[in-house]
């Protein structure tokens, strides 16, 4: 197995709720020591994802209070998680019950971080909008770096 | 725990954990006596069949399966018969049989997603499957290992586990060789004996009280448990085709709610789903799982919404054996999928979402451009049906204090397995007591 995934989450259909999806896309290609994935959030599944990699970084769009764009970077287990990003999508749970369900069974990775980008526009529809479009570049790159580093 | 129930009171939920998304639920109970409830959801598929107006007959089957992270194969598969009646096309023989068997999976994940992880916990009083892990680890691990068998098997077949890619009008872009299929067997041999010991492991729970007398409505095939077709049929004697299905069944707008709540035409509220399937096509389960139902007591009569955990662990093991079956019989199709010759026209297709019955209808213009979409999901389908369970619950157990009654009310609306990402997000409960 490799012993690095990158995962995305989100709904692509509800406006910036897609860069987890975006970011990872465009990971794929750029950093082939990885495996990349697509998910929903759904904790079994991200658990599935996780378990046995030495690092996994998943991607999200969340709510911090931040201007939109603003990415946050969070290391589970060393990094709190601020308060204010719970539940304020949908699967932001998920990922705390993914992060709970895998420490239960063992499951979790050496080394989870989380990536959070700031939405302005979740609401129906395609696209992503111009402040997290604007993002992207920098978060794609920090990801790669980090990546990089581990599979040296 | 009973006391005197003050005169008048309100139960809110501010989030009702465990169901798929988000949505809001209001109990007013006056004088010992439950008046109004209203399940509050909001509806992407109405935002859907928005979205898909001006697209291609070919799209609807990726855009819809966008719909629901859960069940996307049941809107891949309802959008294809949909569009596939409106183009005159009929799949048959081993690409219905491969459509089938990831309908399967997908039955296979989300049952064992439901059982485990939203509903399972409610009957041993804990908050989530990480406090289930707790005290039966291996339940939880089997849980993991099932739906991997149902992730992998949807992949397979499917493209990726995901919102599948491969599944298109007419059939599939891809469809998997005799040996690669073969070789998914010793999987779908140890997910059979894995889902075994679930039935027998919701068997033996314990259940709340409470009947209901909903009119029953899902598919009923002439050989199989219906899931990918069939006649919609009812057990108050609804005999209909999907074609048939606007002049029965009515959409009616609720002030408090953006769902449509669906009636039963001059008759009003049914039920869809594990229930209502188990009741209508007993006779069409696959020996293995007829006789785990006979072995823990389930009949077709069954009218205890708490009990659905168990038909859901009965289908599961019953698609399972299907699944073993088609395997058994595969044998690669010539072409991946029919052509369709493109040309107007207004289809209609009904499949068994994991849920329940899902509806879809197309009208196509003669170049091939969707003009009108319908989707109906089973949860909205539900809605009067839920909302008549928790009248019978709350009134039933009125003594309770608020945050029993919550905690119960919560159960009855999860028994459902609202999928309320095809259908909201999360839900808030508010009990008004006056």
């Amino acid at each position: 197995m490799i012993d690095v995934v990158i995962i995305g989450i989100g709904n692509t259909y509800r406006g910036d709720d897609g860069v987890g999806h975006a970011a990872a896309e465009a990971l794929m290609t750029m950093v082939p020591d990885a495996d990349v994935l697509l998910l929903d959030g759904e904790p079994t599944r991200l658990v599935d994802a996780w378990a046995g990699r030495r690092l996994a970084i998943v991607l999200d769009a969340v709510r911090g209070g931040d201007p939109p764009g603003t990415v946050h970077r969070i290391q589970v287990g060393v990094d709190p998680i601020p308060a204010t990003f719970a539940h304020l999508s949908s699967h932001r749970a998920g990922l705390e019950s993914a992060v709970a369900l895998g420490r239960a069974l063992d499951r979790n990775p050496g080394v989870l971080v989380v990536y959070g980008i700031e939405p302005a526009d979740l609401s129906d529809g395609h696209g992503l909008s111009r402040a997290v479009e604007l993002a992207l570049p920098g978060l794609i790159h920090q990801v790669a770096e980090e990546v990089r580093a581990v599979c040296a | 725990m009973t006391h005197k129930a003050k005169p008048s009171r309100t139960l809110t939920t501010e989030e009702l954990a465990r169901v798929e998304g988000e949505g809001a639920m209001r109990v007013e109970i006056h004088e010992g006596t439950v008046g109004r409830v209203e399940l509050n959801i909001y509806e992407p598929p109405r935002f859907f069949e928005g979205f898909l107006r001006g697209r291609r007959y070919s799209e609807p089957p990726d855009i819809t399966a966008r719909i629901c992270g859960i069940c996307p194969v049941a809107y891949q598969m309802s959008a294809c018969r949909a569009i596939e009646d409106a183009l005159g096309l009929e799949v048959n023989g081993q690409l219905r049989e491969l459509r089938r068997l990831l309908y399967c999976a997908e039955w296979i994940e989300s049952h064992i997603l439901h059982i485990h992880f939203l509903h399972l916990p409610d009957f041993f009083g804990l908050d989530s499957a990480i406090d289930l892990a707790g005290i039966n680890r291996p339940a939880v691990e089997r849980a993991l290992a099932l739906k991997k068998i149902g992730n992998e098997l949807l992949e397979l077949i499917g493209g990726r586990a995901i919102h599948p890619i491969n599944v298109q009008v007419g059939g599939f872009y891809k469809v998997p060789t005799r040996r690669e299929l073969l070789a998914f067997r010793p999987k779908l041999e140890h997910a059979r004996d894995m889902a075994a010991e679930v039935v027998e492991l919701v068997g033996g729970l314990d259940f709340p009280e409470l009947e209901v007398d909903h009119e029953m409505v899902a598919l009923r095939h002439p050989t199989e448990y219906a899931i990918l077709d069939g006649r919609i049929i009812s057990d108050g004697g609804l005999d209909i085709t999907d074609q048939e299905y606007p002049e029965h069944f009515v959409e009616e707008h609720v002030e408090h709610s953006t769902a449509l709540h669906s009636r039963i035409r001059a008759r009003g509220t049914y039920l869809v789903g594990p229930l209502a399937r188990f009741r209508l096509n007993f006779d069409r389960l696959t020996t293995v799982a007829a006789d785990a139902a006979g072995a823990v007591g389930l009949t077709a009569d069954c009218s205890n919404p708490f009990r659905s955990i168990v038909v859901r662990a009965v289908e599961t093991l019953d698609v399972i054996e299907v699944g073993l079956a088609i395997v058994d019989a595969y044998d690669e199709p010539d072409r991946p999928y029919l052509e369709a010759t493109i040309g107007g026209g207004t289809g209609h297709g009904a499949t068994e979402a994991p849920r329940g019955l899902l509806y879809h209808r197309y009208k196509l213009s003669d170049d091939g451009v969707i003009t009108d979409a319908v989707i109906t999901p089973p949860t909205s389908q539900n809605q009067a049906a839920i909302e008549d369970d928790l009248t019978r619950y709350v009134q039933a157990n009125i003594g309770l204090d608020d945050e029993e009654l919550r905690k119960g009310a919560e159960v009855t609306i999860r028994n459902h397995d609202p999928c309320i990402s095809c259908a909201t997000h999360f839900l808030d409960l508010t009990v008004v007591r006056t």
